[in-house]
């Protein structure tokens, strides 16, 4: 049985190509070496750098520090701000982040900050007035995702970041879910920190980045050696940085048409799916990337849709999971205000640039067996 | 390739075994585990019960050697429900409870096993030492594990109310030193495993630090050790801490081996005395089920897990409420009100509920 698989947010396959193009590098020696082949590696990761922050709409002097990951990059933001200066100042984050960075709340009150939470409604929509109502000096960072990772909500980051600048509050935005779900343009954005994690749009497993702003800077949470302009210790994954650079720009290759794509896919998908099972959800916002699609069907468990169609070969997510891999219902969907009804009966199926629509309609097939198997209903 | 079935795995050998089993006779094969309670970071890394990370990561592990799909369903709320609170309350009743057979009566074999079937599986499969044969009237029964050491059909008296045809135990015909070797054989890592043998969610046994820790407002208080005329012995440290038949860690020296032999929760003591004073030669039991045809026949019958069977015949039963008083042909010792009493015709389950309190002391 072919396996089908939409789960790209968690994990999108290998960029094409991928493979052949990291078989055909030398092998690197260490970047920080003083020989030639040193330099040699050391000359590979500065062009891969430069290659990325161009695709990235950043400034020359911009700075991109590799990381493990998304994770990696967004604790490397919030650990800048344990310092004296920081004490009793606000950190506002959304409620709907990423756990790598929700799970920092008690650190950051350890710290002596305090957190302030931005609501985000069932549709994706955050209260602009508010939100400028608590810019003050007292701020010492505004970190909201550019995409919600379990809805593809895409979150107005241009504007809240410029509300920001004018009131010189440092702006992060978590964008790992973005890359290749968008077009994206760190200049343009007006962001300060912008995280990301080449597993998600088509590299490696194991390597992200921090970019920042010029004027902008980071205390290390890795100290050793002088790396990363002395901003993350320990030797660059050289693997994995080139295939983050390989696979954005293959991503960048093709946005527009390949996101104009996934929109037709998207709404063919829903289409069907109303027709089908009229009783399911769709979770979205006005503003969503069309590749994450959130389906609530309520009074089912998600758990058992997502274990159904993982039986019947086809790969998709349920809510959170533990350290055993326990599944749970998804906090993030208990927090945009959903009964708990819909938030254990809500799978994401999140896809992307090999998904073709046979795949979509073999997915919806299997959706509905599962979901009749489960109901005992028939459409 | 034969139906589906579920596993219910919980990283030791036996379950281990069982979906080795399976998956050798061709069914198509899913390994659940459970996660029943959250295990305190101390005990994840002790990991000495069946619901820690590591003997979730076990049967993980086994389930990839096996090439068979893994999941792990958080049952965390319906366990809590089910089986911790009224564990906790019985001891507040001055009852001894057991927490396993409820959790094989609500959860393993109620809420997995239609879980089960919205799996698309026919099958339920556990690693339970027992077995379930199918008569030539097409009868389902459930029948003693057939390694006697391991046999844990009392614990599962509960299934004579289920559908027995949706549940399959196959390691039920083996010993534990056959299932041992087989899964050494092929390269099981779990195979020299230990055996869980406290509750699994109280690692540290102590069920009233438990209780006091976990549940303040249903701790019982200290109050008095009283002799079988209602002497003052001493003081004990809540009721909630002593069974039925304990004599360690009483704290009263009478000059003599005292044992408890009630506990009453109405006037808060715990009554001590001497081993004849926890004889009975019958008990009342309630949500008693039934299913053989004659209740005027003679039983062996069990009032706890480690016990020796002694005959027993039912002297009423009323099945519209489960009341049922049960005699033994001999007396029997520390009956322990919140145990089970399972009744037995040679191999085969025929009954079994809840003892609620023995009579006719001799």
């Amino acid at each position: 049985m072919k396996r089908l698989y939409f789960d790209y947010s968690a994990s999108a396959p290998p960029s094409p190509g991928l493979g052949a193009f990291l078989a055909s590098l030398e092998s690197f020696k260490n970047p920080s070496s003083l020989h030639q082949e040193g330099q040699k590696a050391r000359a590979f990761l500065e062009s891969t750098r430069k290659e990325m922050k161009d695709l990235l709409g950043a400034k020359p002097r911009d700075k991109l520090i590799f990381t493990s990951g998304g994770t990696e990059a967004n604790n490397l933001v919030f650990a800048s701000l344990w310092h004296q200066e920081c004490v009793g100042k606000k950190v506002i984050i959304s409620t709907v982040e990423h756990a790598s960075i929700l799970s920092l709340i008690p650190v950051i009150e350890s710290h002596g900050l305090i957190p302030v939470f931005l609501p985000v409604t069932a549709n994706g929509v955050i209260d602009l007035d508010y939100y400028q109502s608590l810019l003050d000096d007292a701020v010492a960072l505004v970190s909201v995702m550019l995409v919600n990772n379990e809805t593809g909500f895409i979150f107005p980051i241009k504007e809240m970041a410029r509300m920001a600048q004018e009131k010189n509050i440092p702006f992060h935005t978590d964008a790992t879910q973005a890359m290749g779900k968008l077009v994206f343009d760190f200049s343009d954005l007006c962001v300060d920190y912008v995280s990301w994690s080449a597993h998600k749009f088509g590299g490696l497993i194991g390597v992200g980045g921090l970019l920042v702003r010029e004027t902008c800077d980071v205390i290390p949470l890795l100290w050793g050696g002088p790396q990363e302009d002395a901003k993350r210790a320990g030797t660059e994954n050289m693997m994995g940085i080139a295939s983050a650079g390989y696979a954005l720009k293959n991503v960048c290759n093709n946005v527009d048409s390949e996101l104009e794509r996934q929109q037709k896919l998207r709404e063919f998908f829903l289409e069907q799916l109303a027709k089908k099972l009229p009783h399911c959800l769709v979770i979205q916002a006005e503003q969503n990337v069309p590749s994450i699609v959130s389906l609530a069907f309520p009074g089912v468990d998600g758990k058992l849709m997502a274990t159904n169609l993982d039986l019947e070969g086809v790969a998709v997510s349920f809510g959170s999971a533990c350290s055993s891999g326990a599944l749970n219902k998804s906090p993030v969907l208990s927090v945009l205000g959903f009964s708990d009804d819909i938030a254990q009966g809500t799978i994401r199926i999140s896809f992307g640039s090999e998904t073709t629509q046979a795949a979509m309609s073999t997915l919806l097939e299997k959706i509905t067996l599962v979901y009749q198997r489960i109901t005992g209903e028939v459409s | 390739m034969r139906p589906r079935v579920v596993v219910a795995m919980s990283g030791g050998v036996d379950s281990s075994v069982a979906a080795l089993l399976m998956k050798e006779e061709g069914y198509d094969v899913v390994g659940v585990s459970l996660k029943l309670w959250e295990a305190p970071e101390e005990c994840q890394i002790k990991s000495k019960t069946c619901c820690s990370l590591t003997d979730v990561n076990d049967a993980r592990s086994v389930c990839d050697s096996l090439g068979i799909p893994f999941y792990v369903f958080d049952y965390t709320d319906h366990f809590r429900k089910a089986v911790i609170d009224p564990f906790v309350k019985e001891y507040h009743w001055g009852r001894t409870p057991n927490p396993c057979i409820q959790c094989n009566h609500d959860i393993k074999f109620d809420l997995l096993l239609k879980e089960t079937e919205k799996l698309g599986a026919k099958y339920l499969a556990t690693g339970h030492h027992a077995q379930i044969i199918c008569d030539a009237q097409g009868k389902y029964h459930l029948k003693k594990g057939h390694d006697s050491e391991k046999d844990q059909s009392y614990f599962l008296f509960g299934l004579l109310k289920k559908n027995l045809n949706q549940i399959l135990f196959p390691v039920g015909t083996y010993t534990k030193p056959e299932l041992r070797k087989k899964a050494k054989q092929v390269g099981l890592t779990v195979h020299d495993k230990s055996e869980s043998m406290e509750i699994c969610f109280i690692p540290s046994g102590d069920h009233a630090k438990f209780i006091a820790e976990e549940y303040p407002d249903l701790k019982r208080p200290v109050g008095n050790f009283v002799d079988q005329q209602g002497q003052v012995l001493g003081e004990h440290q809540g009721i909630d801490k002593y069974t039925i038949g304990q004599r360690k860690q009483l704290g009263v020296s009478t000059g003599r081996r005292m044992y408890v032999t009630q506990i009453r929760p109405d006037t808060n003591e715990v009554v001590l005395g001497d081993p004849k004073d926890l004889l009975s030669t019958s008990l009342k039991a309630k949500d008693f089920i039934f299913t053989h045809p004659n209740e005027k026949t003679t039983f062996t019958a069990k009032v706890r897990y480690r016990f020796k069977e002694v005959e027993a015949s039912i002297r009423s039963y009323n099945p519209k409420t489960g009341d049922v008083e049960i005699t033994f042909a001999e007396p029997v010792s520390a009956i322990t009100p919140g145990q089970a009493i399972v009744l037995y015709k040679g191999d085969i389950v025929v009954g079994g509920g809840w003892i609620e309190s023995s009579i006719s002391k001799i």
